[in-house]
């Protein structure tokens, strides 16, 4: 799991060493790689016998390896003779067949012992497989084991963040959220036992569930008593000064050196950071110390009794306000601190604490203080910071409770403006109550007089024509706010991000992206107002791209708005780059791991399903499982999707739309994914929503086996798109189009290419699987055969997709064995090599290449590089 | 001209080394770019705090694991745009 290279490494060293030292930190997995080496050796050639050293047997000669010798070893005069017996009855009953011999702890074996495993491998009648703790003193005779290049020594590391999501697939059998396997590494920094423990800690605690295929760990970690004494051995003895010093860290950290040396003795601090325990980093012009492992923080609080808990949080708070409070977060910490420790604490300080933890998107503190804030008189301050964290947090009607108990209160416009706002928010997204939204902004529109107030609700209008999907009015109604002599930055900066939707929308990516580009700046000066902003212009943009058909740049994109999203810790990010992944990954014909995307961003959705864009995300999952052939699976989720439709995501309907013809073609019902192709295009066409009626329409093409009359006039409607959108995608797809109108196979060949240049494997290995299918019936046998390969090896990227054009044309594919086993006879290895590296019978290799070139159409493996590898010299 | 897709297409699978090198664990980051700055294996050994001995088969297992990162994980961004770029 996670060690592949590791256990190839010890395989070859099986065939051509004496051994192989495997070295490395405390738990960082060495005997568990050692473990699986041993288990995937081939016992035909080796005998296999394990032992363990440990401090009790490292006194005693022989002590680690007794159970493996005879009890009546017997007496020798000297110790070259007592080794030889020793090594003799070691390999007794062998019978031709190497020893394969593993020891854990070899740092603690006896001398006598390292001396007889220094033999066994200088023999070369076994091979020995040693695992150590890197930094320990082992006996003369193991190091000599590397000094004298008998055995090569192999530094086992911690896991990197994508090993621990390999490895924690593996374990839970299931595929794991990217937020949980992201935490999940940073709390054991790729420690393969630390990570073992947390994971049972929170699958025993309830804490790390699955949901419809993926695990997710909800809530802070769990400590479990196994896992707390792991960490408190790690940690060591500590004085009580110490042990004071970790606490505050524990409950403050990253907390100031110097502030913290003030506290303590700076020589407690200097001892514990060369112990390991702390470390300090430079933060601008000061000096930050933290624990130098996450978990150790987890294990302090866990075990420091509450009065003291509360004592240490008071003094930190009192530590940081004598200061001054100067830093930008100084505040939202003092405020926790005195929460938490059950301090009074002044309703101005709890309102600003709020508004910095919501402006960090820390929404559970933001709540917390607001709430208090509240209950302290912080009157309609704390409640506007309230709702929004309970909005962002998908708490609608809590939020809306709120908003209620806020009416009454006196207050300023400003506040009456943010109240209206947030009020019109709830009900349109929380709650879907168009109308009522309207007549909120409507309402407030006449009561407030601010001008800038006028502004946001008329912004805020348009967002709602624009989810609604109509985008005209939208854009009308943006282009009399940019006409405002006095239009607020703030409304501004958001307008220019709505601009750039109903760009991307209608299909004129190129203003999109230069006016989505354009508003980056603007709008990140407001991030701490309306978040959702920036994290939509970062989704729209990509989504230009999409249209554009910069399908490869977009990965790229979305790729780094995953992680933006995962490092921000906030689940409408999360959501909306699972979902954009997943479009993407689709587009490129990566089934699997489109389907794998979406239900990432279903798994989002806790509390509330019925909102925020599910039943997009669940639209996509249905295409991409259609896609993949799971007709039956295809047709439930899809009917998910439909059970509750939203007035206020019209926006995002043509996604489910296009999942439909997908879902029918999968079932096998082609007139009907025909038919309803057709429709979806109308819908889109609704809403001028140019890429999406081109998607449809292409959709309309793809499915059509012969020249219909739907057929024609979806080529022609394509034909005129392209002709007025900006584009990309729609171009292509418009000539994908009018080549499969005219039967023009060398046009479908250019029509592949350039879908190929776009990342779109799928499609166009449908537009090659028609060109060949035009070849074949006009007796071109041989240009046929060229584009079948093609298409079975475009199609071998995709991950199973099941297409009615792919499936028409019965594309090869090839299994993940015969891919490695392509691969391995291309780079020249013989049969029987492929045979001993994969470690499997020759015959079966021989049968395998028989089979890879009856599909592929070829007769021996220079046809497969030239396939394969066609650059290659 | 299928000669060329494919080669098109093969060359959107590339992922960027820098960006496949941060993927890799630490360690094994650190001593490919030692190496790519041309230290010896004494350096590398002194650097990331190992005996000399264990450099050869650390740098084999990263080289590995960069290997498989470079087949598996999709395009960077700038091997995707100037692919995009050389396409269009």
């Amino acid at each position: 799991m996670g060690r592949h290279e590791e256990l190839e490494l010890i395989a070859e060293a099986m065939l051509t060493r004496p051994g192989i030292v495997l070295a490395g930190a405390p738990g960082i997995g060495k005997t568990r790689l050692a473990y699986e080496a041993v288990e995937a050796a081939d016992t035909g050639r080796f005998v296999i016998r394990r032992a363990a050293a440990t401090t009790a047997t490292a006194p005693i000669p022989f002590g680690a390896l007794a159970p493996l010798l005879p009890v009546d070893l017997p007496a020798a005069p000297d110790r070259p003779n007592l080794l030889r017996f020793a090594a003799d009855a070691m390999l007794a009953g062998t019978e031709g067949r190497r020893l394969l011999l593993s020891i854990d702890d070899a740092q603690l074996l006896d001398e006598t012992s390292a001396a007889l495993v220094y033999q066994l491998a200088q023999s070369g009648r076994a091979f020995v497989l040693a695992c150590l703790r890197s930094g320990e003193r082992a006996p003369g005779s193991i190091t000599a084991l590397w000094k004298e290049d008998l055995t090569p020594r192999l530094e086992v590391q911690a896991l990197s963040e994508h090993e621990t999501r390999d490895v924690l697939v593996a374990a839970l059998g299931g595929e794991v959220d990217g937020a949980t396997s992201r935490r999940l590494w940073q709390a054991t920094r790729g420690n393969m036992l630390l990570l073992r423990e947390l994971v049972d800690a929170g699958r025993a605690g309830g804490a790390l569930t699955e949901v419809k295929g993926v695990w997710r760990w909800d809530g802070p970690w769990l400590v479990a008593p196994r896992l707390g004494e792991l960490i408190a051995e790690r940690v060591g003895r500590l004085d009580p000064a110490q042990q004071h010093v970790l606490e505050l860290a524990a409950y403050g950290e990253p907390i100031g050196a110097d502030l913290l040396a003030g506290l303590t003795d700076a020589r407690t601090l200097v001892d514990l950071e060369a112990k390991g325990l702390l470390w300090t980093e430079r933060s601008g012009d000061r000096a930050e110390v933290r624990l130098a492992h996450p978990l150790y923080g987890e294990m302090l609080r866990d075990r420091c009794p509450y009065l003291r808990a509360r004592t240490i949080r008071r003094t930190l708070a009192d530590a940081v306000q004598q200061t001054g409070a100067r830093r930008k977060d100084d505040w939202l910490r003092i405020a926790g601190w005195r929460m938490d420790a059950a301090a009074p604490i002044e309703p101005d300080v709890l309102v600003a604490a709020a508004r910095r933890a919501f402006a960090v998107l820390d929404l559970p503190l933001a709540e917390r203080l607001a709430r208090k804030a509240l209950e302290e008189g912080g009157g309609a301050a704390a409640g506007e910071v309230l709702w929004r964290a309970l909005f962002l947090d998908q708490r609608s009607d809590e939020a809306e409770k709120v908003m209620t108990s806020l009416a009454d209160l006196p207050m300023p416009d400003a506040q009456r403006g943010e109240i209206a706002f947030g009020t019109a928010y709830i009900l349109f997204w929380g709650q879907d109550r168009i109308d009522d939204a309207f007549a909120v902004l409507r309402r407030a529109r006449a009561d407030i007089a601010e001008p800038f107030w006028h502004d946001e609700i008329d912004l805020l209008e348009n967002v709602f024509w624009t989810l609604l999907g109509d985008t005209r009015r939208a854009a009308e109604g943006l282009a009399e706010l940019f006409a405002r002599p006095q239009l607020s930055p703030r409304t501004h900066a958001q307008a220019l991000v709505l601009r750039g939707m109903v760009l991307c929308h209608t299909g004129r990516v190129t203003e999109a992206i230069d006016i989505l580009d354009r508003a980056a700046e603007p709008i990140s000066r407001w991030v701490h107002e309306v978040p959702w902003v920036a994290e939509t212009r970062r989704a729209f943009r990509t989504y230009a791209l999409i249209f554009d058909g910069r399908l490869l740049e977009a990965e790229s994109e979305a790729a780094a708005f995953y992680a933006h999203a995962l490092e921000s810790g906030w689940e409408f990010p999360v959501r909306l780059s699972c979902a954009l992944q997943a479009h993407i990954a689709r587009l490129r014909g990566r089934v699997l791991t489109a389907a794998r995307w979406a239900r990432e961003a279903r798994r989002q959705y806790g509390r509330q399903p019925l909102s925020f864009f599910y039943n997009f995300v669940i639209g996509e999952l249905a295409h991409d499982e259609a896609l993949a052939g799971a007709a039956v699976t295809a047709a439930a989720t899809l009917a998910e999707a439909d059970r509750r439709p939203l007035r206020g995501e019209a926006l995002l309907q043509p996604w489910i739309e296009l999942a439909r013809p997908a879902v029918a073609a999968a079932g096998g019902n082609r007139a009907e994914a025909i038919e309803l192709a057709g429709a979806a295009a109308g819908f889109a066409r609704g809403q001028h929503a140019v890429p999406f009626e081109a998607l449809a329409l292409h959709d309309v093409v793809r499915l059509s086996t012969s020249r219909t009359a739907a057929l024609l006039a979806a080529a022609d409607r394509l034909a005129a798109l392209a002709a007025v959108a900006d584009a990309g995608l729609v171009g292509v797809l418009a000539s994908h189009a009018a080549a499969v109108v005219r039967d023009d196979a060398e046009d479908l060949e250019r029509t592949a290419l350039s879908l190929i240049g776009m990342g779109a494997d799928l499609l166009a290995a449908e537009a090659f699987a028609r060109a060949a299918t035009i070849y074949q019936d006009e007796g071109r046998t041989a240009s046929a055969r060229r584009l079948r390969t093609q298409v079975a090896l475009l199609v071998d990227r995709c991950e199973g997709a099941t297409t009615p054009v792919v499936t028409d044309l019965k594309a090869p594919q090839l299994t993940a064995r015969e891919r490695d086993i392509a691969r391995l006879a291309v780079e020249g290895l013989s049969n029987q090599q492929i045979a001993e590296r994969l470690v499997i019978a020759k015959r079966t290799v021989d049968n395998h290449l028989h089979q890879i070139y009856g599909k592929l159409g070829i007769s021996g493996r220079a046809d497969l590089a030239a396939l394969l590898f066609p650059d290659d010299p | 001209m299928l000669r060329a897709a494919a080669a098109t297409a093969r060359t959107f699978e590339v992922m960027d080394r820098a960006d496949a090198l941060e993927l890799l664990p630490e360690t094994y980051a650190r001593a490919l770019t030692l190496r790519g700055r041309g230290a010896s294996p004494a350096d590398i050994a002194g650097e990331l705090d190992i005996v000399v001995e264990a450099v050869p088969p650390l740098l084999r297992i990263a080289d590995a694991k960069l290997a498989r990162l470079l087949r598996e994980r999709p395009p960077g961004r700038s091997r995707g745009q100037a692919a995009h770029e050389s396409a269009t």
